[in-house]
């Protein structure tokens, strides 16, 4: 075998690397992965988790989300015990106990001007409140509410806070003059973080409530909350988010919209996103209502079939309400406001005539 | 299972690899063993996702292997010519019934349901209904099917000896690469792969760049872009404007695209690290000038064996125009039904017949001629195409045309937001430009290009990083194809 001949060989033997060399792509994932793995362990154990479970590749996945949300091993909460955000203490909610308190309640006076009082909304309070088999009178104390029915000018002043739902009520329901701090996906938990359009530049929610007045702010999160932790849980982050909301906008009107139903084909396939789930978490949204300046109104009404899920014609993906049929939300809406000076505590507004 | 999910490849690609290269790859008695290992990794890798139908399939293998056997025994046997025959027409049959059981039984008996009750109302008689069977369709039977059905046929135009070692015809059939969703591997494409076969560190990683590449289409830009189409169904399709009419239309194309290359992407490269080589299933084929064209450059094994095993029977073009009509008919309307079992898939597939005739009669000189004029007739085609392909309900599919062309006049109850498209295009532009670029042929073979060189490697890692996080998010929805 001459040199050059002998060139050749070794430099075909170059061409054909071994299986480390010639595999470092493969070998870099691996151990990329490897690593992301670990890092899942760790977080699984210090009380992380993913909201659905995964039977494979459950902890790396769990590693990239908890990376993307910037926790790294020097920034991950040490125990598990702490998972719940912090609670504000319970503060003593005015719950009202029967028909005539609620009758005799001041806000129930008319304000002249842009709110039109129209009759109605009481005779629903007897029917529900006999069908209602809730022990516990406070849960029925939304259904009995005088709501009025108001022109679009009520809404000129209010903002709408919530998910992918609320996103659609911004697009179709023709709500011209009201404020939306509205984005797909928004959950209670990052409720006051999250960043949404507000005069055209991108800000978060919390900044833009401190920056603008509203009258009233409508919310309506908690479908994207379904796959995590529990109703308790989820309604500790609700009351704090509100009690912020109040810290900010003194004196608003706060609507917590009760969360959307599903249709019966998603509620019955779907253990995680279902109306038993969703149902369950508006009672406890429910009693977070004070008749004063929190109220609870419960959208499913109008949109509900006779077994109590969302009707499957307006829905073309089982969990939203298709462009034409958000009008009646609207009317809905309409329909069942607070005349808003009135919920406002005497003190509230001596200190906001203060202010100014 | 589908490749794109975690499961896939973080659970059984890892394991099934690590068994199956330990395994030397030597001739005889090695290479059965390994054959047997990826049979039965791939009826594992099938049994997840239909722990019944698996049955059906190897029951399928079993019959059509006899009968390519039996075809083989009686060859050359000028008394035993029916016994051939016969035996070709079990197998053709067998597999017609199972696919037609599976796949159109319902659509047919609803159909001719439709008619009966309709002759009832008129003459006032009572004809019995037939009975609604409400099957689910097994997972690639089509796919399966057709190889099978190509693998008979050969053997009996005796292109090549009928497997006689079950091991390697079921491992062709069922190999979990080309199982669910293609490309339709003919068997002379694998056989000898099957007998002997090398693996290398370089195959390896070459087939892996691939699969890693097909991921990306299918996870960062077909799963991505596809949300936006379920936006527009969420709206309802009355509700949308004009523009997002045909934003919705493209994403679609550039969806079902990305989805099936990317999907045929992984298969090749899975393949490649396997140790076979399976055949390329797309060529470009959003840069067609032609529907003819187009054809050829899409889903081009599904295009081969209806050349081969239905228009060339048939004549071909080699016969008088009326017959050469009528064969374009029929394979276009195969065609059209193997994509499913809805009215929709028929027009859709008849449209392009049509299409094709009237190209081959005078259009694709005129088409060929001006690149502008081609350049807009596949800009409209190809988007409305995929729109009567997606929509499956007739009613539906018009309301959706006469958003995108509003001098339709149609009577329905809409809410459209005119600036829809806006918020649509701030969310998908990017997509959008980065799907159009990656459909340019230029940059498609720079990116195979560069799968050799050290930058391929660092894309590909890069990809699989974004893919794997995005898989992790939940953003991945079942594959187009996964049910065909």
């Amino acid at each position: 075998m001459n040199e050059t001949e002998r060139r050749e060989a070794q430099k075909k033997d170059k061409c054909r690397p071994g299986w480390l060399a010639g595999n470092r792509l493969l070998a870099a994932i691996v151990v990329t992965m490897l690593l992301l793995y670990c890092y899942g362990i760790v977080l699984n154990h210090q009380g992380y988790h993913l909201p659905v479970e995964t039977k494979v590749g459950g902890e790396i996945a769990l590693a990239m989300i908890e990376i993307r949300d910037g926790i790294f091993p020097w920034n991950m909460r040490k125990e598990a015990s702490t998972t719940t955000i912090l609670l504000v203490e319970n503060t003593e909610i005015p719950f009202l106990h029967n028909q005539e308190e609620i009758l005799t309640q001041p806000y129930f006076r008319g304000l002249g001007g842009m709110i039109q009082l129209v009759g109605g909304g009481l005779s629903k309070m007897d029917t529900v409140s006999q069908e209602s088999v809730e022990p516990e009178t406070n849960t029925e104390l939304t259904d009995v509410i005088d709501f009025t029915t108001v022109t679009d000018e009520y809404f000129a002043d209010a903002v709408f806070i919530g998910d992918s739902r609320m996103v659609g009520v911004y697009e179709y329901a023709r709500i011209e003059d009201a404020t939306f701090y509205a984005k797909e996906s928004m959950t209670v938990y990052g409720l006051l973080e999250s960043k949404v359009v507000t005069n055209d530049e991108a800000r978060t929610v919390e900044e833009g409530l401190s920056e603008h007045r509203f009258a009233k702010v409508y919310l309506m999160v908690g479908i994207n909350e379904l796959g995590t932790a529990d109703t308790e849980y989820f309604i500790d982050a609700y009351k704090n988010v509100i009690n912020r909301i109040q810290e900010l906008q003194p004196g608003a009107i706060i609507y917590i919209q009760a969360i959307m139903h599903v249709t019966g084909e998603k509620d019955r396939n779907d253990n995680i996103f279902n109306n038993t789930n969703i149902n369950d978490r508006n009672e406890a949204l429910m009693a977070l209502a004070n008749g004063v300046d929190v109220f609870y109104i419960d959208v499913n009404e109008i949109y509900d079939d006779v077994n109590g899920n969302l009707k499957e014609e307006v829905s073309a993906d089982e969990i939203h309400i298709l462009g034409n049929c958000y009008g009646p939300w609207h009317e809905f809406l309409a329909s069942h406001a607070i005349p808003w000076e009135v919920s406002v505590s005497e003190n509230e507004i001596e200190e906001r005539t203060e202010e100014e | 299972m589908v490749f794109s999910s975690l499961e896939f490849i973080f659970g059984f690609l890892p394991i099934f690899l690590i068994v199956y290269l330990l395994i030397p790859k030597k001739s005889g008695a090695w290479m059965e063993c390994s054959n047997l290992v990826l049979l039965i990794g791939s009826l594992f890798f099938y049994a997840v996702g239909e722990p019944v139908y698996v049955l059906l399939m190897v029951a399928s293998i079993l019959l059509n292997y006899l009968m390519a056997r039996g075809i083989e025994y009686y060859a050359g046997k000028k008394a035993y010519l029916g016994w051939r025959k016969s035996l070709l027409l079990i197998a053709v049959l067998f597999n017609g019934i199972l696919l037609f059981v599976f796949k159109y039984a319902d659509f047919v008996s609803l159909n001719i349901n439709r008619l009966i009750s309709y002759i009832n109302a008129n003459l006032n008689i009572g004809i019995a209904f037939l009975p609604h069977l409400g099957l689910d369709m097994p997972i690639g039977i089509s796919f399966y099917t057709f190889q099978i059905l190509s693998y008979v046929i050969d053997v009996y135009y005796q292109k090549y000896p009928a497997e006689k070692n079950i091991i390697s015809l079921g491992t062709y059939i069922a190999m979990f690469p080309q199982l669910i969703a293609g490309p339709i591997v003919k068997y002379e494409e694998v056989s000898k792969r099957l007998r002997k076969r090398k693996i290398t560190p370089i195959a390896i990683d070459y087939g892996l760049k691939i699969f890693i590449f097909g991921l990306g289409a299918k996870v960062l830009i077909a799963n991505r872009i596809g949300i936006l189409w379920t936006d527009i169904e969420r709206i309802g399709f009355e509700s949308i404007s004009t523009p997002l009419a045909w934003m919705g239309a493209f994403a679609y194309s550039f969806q079902i695209y990305f989805d099936f290359f990317g999907y045929s992407l992984m298969a090749i490269g899975l393949g490649k690290m396997l140790g076979f080589s399976l055949p390329e299933n797309f060529k470009d084929p959003y840069c067609s000038r032609s529907v003819t064209e187009f054809w050829q450059r899409w889903h081009i094994t599904l295009g081969r064996w209806l050349r081969d095993y239905i228009y060339i029977p048939l004549g071909g073009n080699r016969c008088s125009r009326i017959y050469w009509l009528r064969n374009v008919a029929v394979v276009w309307l195969f065609t059209g039904i193997w994509h499913g079992a809805d009215w929709n898939f028929l027009i859709w597939g008849a449209g392009f017949g049509i299409l094709v005739m009237i190209e081959k009669l005078f259009l694709k000189k005129i088409l060929d001629r001006y690149r502008i004029v081609s350049a807009l007739y596949m800009l409209l085609i190809i988007p409305i195409s995929w729109i009567v392909f997606a929509i499956s309900d007739l009613n539906r599919l018009v309301v959706y045309l006469s958003r995108m062309f509003p001098f339709i006049q149609m009577e329905y109850e809409s809410n459209i937001n005119s600036r829809d498209f806006i918020r649509y295009g701030k969310l998908y532009g990017i997509l959008f430009v980065i799907a159009g670029i990656c459909c340019i042929p230029r940059v498609r073979k720079q990116l195979h290009y560069i799968q050799k060189k050290k930058l391929g490697a660092v894309v590909a890692f890069l990809i699989f990083i974004l893919a794997t996080y995005f898989l992790s998010q939940g953003l991945d929805n079942p594959f187009l194809y996964y049910r065909f």
